[in-house]
This record gives structure tokens, sequence and C-alpha cells, in this order.
């Protein structure tokens, strides 16, 4: 990671800070080293280390170096910081974050969780502790750590030293509370200290006292969080058009070096970013339009002080555009492609050719020159069956199942609780980060089991993060298909999976031969508006929750071939006699139905799926089609 | 001078509007696909008010919103070329059926005089059977005062329109293009407003509140 450079605000020079060290203590136990306070607490900040300089000298702790700075920020060691780092007001800038990256907990008393401390991690979506206490116990591992701070590292030595044991220490130890990383807690610290360096500190001093100082910034200043998703106007046509996937994944590896406090999180197409200044978010605005692209947004600005009372992921409802300034007229041809821009270009490059012709942009252009050649979709598959699948995230939807998963749990290992505690309680910026990693996981075990499945030579090439193509030996592997989903779903987050919120990890796969457009496909599966939609094209759509896939996909296997296919060609004919005659044979569900028993689909309908989902489902596997797209 | 704004109010007719084939393109892909809108621009209906009721001078302003999402199918099709009796290459289509719409005309002296059923011919494929719109007028709306909403259509980002459909601020902007014919057969692209965008408007060119 780039080292940031030293700002100067109007009345300060302040070297960066290197927050993201303040809670490295907790990685030690300090009792085991027999360093616990005398009630028996166990001082995570190096208290007994730095009681005066003679224990610093014993301990061999010199201070040097900023990452000493964000350890010693408490009102305890005032004299200490003042004389390590005359003016600076960074213990304040890391104090803040700390507060805006933690845990629903920090508001809660002493009293109201009690119990033995859980420094593991206790992961919500699986529903149990995925690591044991991984504090180091011997004297020799603290001197170790203490060197390791003298020498001034940065962050990604930190990680890559001490990485493991972060991602096992939970950020909060409290029984009930202990639903984060101490990883992600740590990062998120430093970014947003980093970046509060834009608000204006002048009324404060490197002298203030801490409760003070908090208390006169954080009204004044404004923090302004945001949900961003980038978007592309091409609609991509040919296979070369498909490297607008990995375009925007350049882009967004380019901007998060760019602005690289700002990104607290990046994964696929979307991103949480923070700003103080607007004028940097302007700035950002700007650098998504330079690369041909834009963005939809949700904001949270507000005051550091309202956010610190709820919480930095309380995003507005509706989504707001990042549209640039376009000029006011274009003269013909236009970008086929894009439809923004006058188009410069013929495609393909070469004039002797059968091949239609494209009016192009620059932009397109190129996009379509650098594309990596995807082989298989562009010359093997040319007569198959394929299957475009898209695997999104909901951040919404996250939101909500975190929360309902952290009320329970906390419901479940703590007493005394408030009454209110289900409209109070938040989900901290930290353990989205830690679910969003979770879900990057994921697309790489979903990669790995297409590959296993199907065979490396049924899958193309990697297009987006969430993004593949695969080729299907016949429709009905749709749904087998959407069975492994589930499955992989179910293995990864089964109490996420059990909870009676919408499942975020969204499934989109629509089915048609491979020469049919990409972006009709793309229509029906950028946004999956349930947590399972399958799109046949031709056919029609059929959408269900996650955890009714098996049920579904059994019933409608049980489905009599001859039975699938009269529903379907009278269907075709009218929709409202289809859903009368299966409505008749559900009430029906007699032995006598024989090969025209309808009945295992007919129960579904409409609680489970409506009767949309089931005639494409029974067409599809009664093998008729609308057209053969 | 039309004074039918300044002594009633900016008001809209609204008729009923269905078609059995609706193609509102875009621009065709690589002569061979041609994908359909599912919204119908505003510039699209004022093309189709020109050849319906020819006139020199008078732009007809016109909104239309879909009773109920419309269906997409996609139709293959092959032209002849007419001098060689040769296929061409293939052409998909999409379009709309079974569609249902609001359609909402600014009242002026002009378009009060509209008979109360008529035709449109809207959209592209014309000469192969698609377009053919059936309107029947419902009712004349009372003036409304603009209120903030979301844009259910395409309109362009020209004076004349947003005054047209009482567009007082754009609050958030989704942009693009619409095409204008100009005189003859050529054209441009005209800066528009898209679906999406959030404004301040007459209720007519909002989606409805959910």
């Amino acid at each position: 990671m780039q080292e940031p450079e030293s700002r100067t605000t109007n009345w300060l020079i302040m070297t960066p800070p290197r927050a993201e060290f303040h809670d490295i203590g907790k990685l030690i136990d300090w009792k085991a080293v027999g360093l616990h306070d005398a009630g028996g607490g166990e001082p995570h900040e190096f208290e007994a280390c730095l009681t005066d300089s003679a224990t610093m000298e014993q301990w061999g702790i010199t201070l040097n170096g900023p990452a000493w700075e964000g350890i010693v920020r408490k009102e305890e060691f005032r004299d200490l910081r003042l004389g390590a780092w005359p003016g600076s007001l960074n213990w304040l800038l890391t104090s803040i974050a700390d507060n805006l990256a933690a845990g629903y907990g920090r508001g809660l008393k002493e009293q109201q969780v009690t119990g033995t401390p859980d420094r593991q991690v206790h992961c919500l979506w699986r529903g149990l502790d995925t690591s044991q206490d991984p504090r180091l116990k011997d004297q020799a591992d603290l001197r170790e750590m203490i060197n390791f701070l003298n020498t001034g590292p940065s962050w990604d030595d930190a990680v890559a030293k001490y990485g493991g044991l972060l991602k096992d220490r939970a950020e909060v130890a409290r029984p009930g509370l202990n639903v984060t990383t101490l990883l992600r807690h740590s990062q998120a610290v430093g970014n947003i200290a980093r970046v509060l360096m834009q608000c204006d500190l002048s009324t404060v001093s490197a002298d203030t006292p801490w409760p003070n100082a908090i208390a006169a910034v954080k009204d004044t200043n404004k923090l302004h969080v945001v949900h961003y998703q980038i978007g592309h106007h091409q609609r991509p046509f040919r296979v070369k058009d498909l490297n607008i996937f990995a375009h925007i994944a350049d882009a967004v590896r380019r901007l998060t070096t760019e602005f690289a406090d700002n990104v607290l999180a990046a994964f696929d197409n979307q991103l949480i970013l923070v700003f103080a200044s607007p004028d940097d978010f302007k700035r950002w605005n700007q650098r998504i339009w330079d690369e041909g692209l834009f963005g939809t947004f949700r904001s949270n600005e507000k005051t550091i002080g309202e956010l610190l009372s709820r919480g930095m992921m309380d995003f507005e409802k509706g989504r707001r555009w990042a549209f640039p300034e376009l000029p006011k007229t274009l003269s013909l041809p236009i970008c086929e492609n894009c439809q923004m821009d006058r188009a410069t270009h013929k495609w393909p490059l070469e004039s002797d050719t059968d091949e239609p012709r494209e009016d192009l942009c620059s932009r397109c252009l190129n996009i379509r020159q650098v594309a990596t050649p995807l082989s298989k979709l562009s010359d093997e598959w040319r007569e198959n069956s394929v299957a475009w699948v898209h695997v999104p995230l909901s951040v919404s939807d996250a939101i909500e199942s975190l929360k309902y998963l952290q009320v329970k749990y906390l419901q479940s290992r703590a007493k005394n609780l408030p009454g209110d505690l289900e409209s109070q309680i938040f989900v901290a910026f930290p353990l989205l980060a830690d679910f969003v990693e979770a879900y990057k996981e994921f697309l790489q075990q979903f990669d790995t089991m297409l590959r296993d499945t199907l065979g490396a030579d049924r899958v193309e090439e990697r297009i987006g993060e969430s993004l593949w193509c695969v080729s299907l030996q016949s429709k009905e592997e749709a749904l087998a298909l959407a069975n492994d989903a589930h499955t992989l779903a179910k293995r990864e987050f089964p109490a996420m999976l059990a909870a009676p919120t919408p499942f975020p990890i969204r499934f989109g796969i629509s089915v048609s031969r491979a020469k049919h457009p990409f972006f009709a496909h793309w229509e029906q599966i950028m946004k999956p508006q349930q947590e399972m939609v399958i799109n046949m094209v031709g056919s029609g759509r059929a959408c269900m929750r996650l955890a009714d896939v098996c049920k579904v996909s059994e019933s409608v296997r049980a489905v009599p071939r001859r039975a699938a296919h009269q529903l379907a060609t009278v269907a075709r004919v009218s929709t409202a006699l289809a859903e009368l005659s299966l409505k008749e044979k559900k009430a029906r569900s007699d032995d006598s139905a024989g090969d025209m028993d309808l009945s295992a689909i007919g129960r579904l309908v409409p609680s489970v799926i409506d009767f949309a989902s089931a005639r494409t489902l029974v067409a599809m596997m009664g093998g008729v089609d609308g057209q053969d797209y | 001078m039309d004074r039918t704004t300044e002594t009633e109010g900016r008001c809209f007719l609204r008729y009923r509007l269905t078609a059995d084939l609706l193609c509102v393109g875009e621009r065709m892909r690589a002569s061979t696909y041609r994908r359909c809108l599912e919204v119908i621009p505003s510039t699209t209906l004022e093309g189709a008010f020109k050849v319906a009721f020819p006139h020199p001078d008078r732009v007809v302003y016109a909104a239309a919103k879909f009773r109920r999402p419309p269906v997409k199918e996609v139709l293959t099709y092959s032209p002849r070329d007419r001098g060689t009796n040769v296929s061409k290459l293939p052409l998909q289509v999409e379009y709309l059926t079974g569609v249902e719409a609001d359609l909402y005309v600014i009242k002026n002296d002009w378009t009060r005089k509209f008979p109360s059923r008529f035709t449109l011919q809207v959209g592209a494929m014309r000469p192969q059977g698609f377009g053919r719109c059936d309107v029947e007028f419902v009712e004349q709306l009372a003036p409304a005062n603009p209120k903030r909403g979301v844009l259910a259509l395409r309109i362009p980002d020209t004076d004349a329109a947003k005054n047209a459909f009482g567009v007082r601020t754009v609050l958030d902007l989704r942009a693009g293009y619409l095409f204008v014919p100009d005189h003859g057969h050529n054209g441009h692209y005209e800066r528009a407003l898209f679906e999406g965008s959030r404004v301040v408007a007459d209720p007519v060119v909002l989606e409805a509140e959910r």
C-alpha cells in the first residue's frame, strides 16, 4: 500500500495517522504474560509497559514512529504523547475513527453484557464461532511485537505478520458482541482517521482534554458515507464488448489506489466510500466519468455526532445518479454500443468482410480492441445453449440480515438489554466489511464449484468478479445450477439462509443460444428481483427464494413430461386457461392423474412460486420453448 | 396566439392508448438486432402526432405511461433485398405486446380540436404491421402543481419540452440522447432527461408513487 503523504491544514502540518495499530495490543493475552492490572483487567494499550520511562526501557519501547501514536491516544497517556508528538492531533483522529468504526456495543453498559469474555469471533452468517482465542501468551511474543512496532512498520507489514491473528480476534470481547474481526475494525479506523484530517479541527489543540476535544468537533464536522455502484452505458452485443466488465474492474483498482483512504470496501462494481470534503466526492465522480462510466449512489451525510449514535451504514432509501455533463447535441451517427457519444469508427476495421458493420465511438472501439479473447463463447460454443450466471450482493439486504442475526445472537448471550434493542441496534461498517469478504470468498468457491461440476471446458474465462458464462447440454441444467448454488450458499451461510430476512446474495441465471445478445440477458440478471431468478429467453422467467430451490426443483422433476408439455402448450394459447388447469389438477391430486399429474408443481403455486414461474419451469422440463433463442 | 395555458392553466387531455404490437426502437445493433425500449419517449409521440395531425408550426407535447408492465417478445424476421429478392441477414426485433397505456396530451387551441378517437402509428417497423395504436379520449385533467417525483419517460432537455411538461427543477439527472429528425431524412441527437431522473414536474410525467 502506498504511504499517505503529509498534509497541511491551515493550522498544522500533520503526519497522517497510522491509526490501524491502535488495538494491536488486543492480540496479547496480558494476564498470561503477567501484566493484568490490579483489578484483574486486561490493558490492551500496553498500559502496564508504559507506566514510566524505566518500565518502557525495561520492555524496550522507544515510541518510535506513527504506529505507537495510534496506541497511546487516551487521556492517561497525555504527557507521553505531548512529549513524543508535540502538537499532533492524531490521537483525536484515531479516537473519533475508533468510535465511528466500533460496533453497537460501545453504547451498552458493562452491567448489560456480563459474562466470560469471548475473544474469538462469532460468525453471524454461519451461526457459530469460527476461531478460538488467538492471543499471544508469552512475554517473548510481547517483546517481539514491541520490537516490531519500534521499526515504524506499515499496516501491510502488520497484516503480513499478524493477519491471521487479527482475523481470529474479535474487536469486542464482551459476550454477544464478538461478531466483528479486529482486522476489519483496525483497517476501517486507519482509513477513517486519515479522511478525518480534512475536518476543521481549529477549535482543539494537542493538549485539549480528550472528551472536550471530541465534543468540540463532532457537531461541527460532517462526513459523507456513500454506497456507490459503478454503471456502464454500453450494451454488450459482441463477445468482445464483454470487456467492459474487465474495464470496470481495472477502473476500481485504479480508483482504490488513488482514493486509498476514502475507499472503505470494494467488491465487484460496488464500493463503500467516506469523504470529509465535498470536493473530494466531486473529484471521485469526475474520475468515474473520465473512465467512461457513471455512478449511482446512496448517501449517509451527517455530522460526526449523528454518525456516532446511528452508525455509518444508515443510508437514505433512494439511489441517486452521478452523470456527467453531456454535450447538448450530437450529430449522426451515434455510437451503437453506448449511444452516448458520436461514432467515429466502423467495426470490423477491415472493410472487405461480410460481417455486418457497426458504428462505434473511440471508447467502445478501444474496449473491443483490448479485449481478452473469450474463445469458447466466440468460436466453440456458437451453436450451444449457454447460461449467463450473475451473483451480485444486495448491500441493503445484507445490512438487514446482519442486524436480525446480531439481535438474535445478542439476546442469546446477554442480559438486561435495552427494551428498544431492535430499533436502536445498528450494523457497524466493519461487520459489513467482514461479510463482504465472506461474499468475495464465496464467489471464488462458486467459480471452483462450476469448474468442478461442469468441467473447465464448459466454463468460459471469468468475465467479471460475479459474472460467468457456462455451456449447457440441456436447458434443464439451469435448474441443476440453481441447486448447486443453493447447496453452496447453505454450506457457507447456513444461519443467514435460515433467517426470515431476504438472503442478500442474489442469483440470476439466463439461458439462450450463445448468439443471443448479451445485453438482453443483462437486463434480466443485472439486479435479480428475487433471491433466485432463472430466465429462459423466449419462454419466461422463474423467481423463487433461494431456500425453496430444492423443493421447487424436486417438484418440477416429479412432473411427468407429457403433463409438462400439455400445460406449456395450453399456456401458449391462454395463460388464464393454463392457470385454471393447474389449479384444478392441484385440487384433484389423486392417483388417477397418472402421467398428467401436475399436483407436485400445483402445490407450490402461489405460496412458493407464482404461476408464471411454474409455467416457465414446466416448459423447460417439457422441452417446450416459446421460440428457440 | 394560443392562450389556453394562460386562461385554463397547463392542463392535459388524458387518452387510453392500446396496441397489439409496438416497437419503440433504439439504434439497430450491427444491422441485425433492434432492441425495444420499455418507455415511450415524448419525441416518438411527437413524430406520430406530426403524421396523424400535420401542422407546419405546431408541436404536440405528449407523454405515455404504461398501465401495466409490457410483455416483451422477440421476432426473427428475414427481410429480402428488393433488387435481388435474396434474403438478407435475419433480423431480430424486440417488441411489446398487449400494450395499454395512459396518453397525456397538453391541451392548447390545436389539440383541443383532436377527435375523441383516432389512430397513431408509433415507433419502428410500421410497414411490417407494428405500431398501430388506438387512442380514445377519457377526460381532461385539472391543472396540477408540479411536484417532486421520478420521471417516467424520456423528454428532450430543451426549454420548450421542459416548460410543456412543467419540469421546474432537475434534482438528480439521468441523461442520454433522443433522435430528433431534421427536415428531409436527416436528424441529430438531442440531450434528454431519461426515466429515473428525479425532478419537480407535472404529475403526468412522473412515476406513480409506491
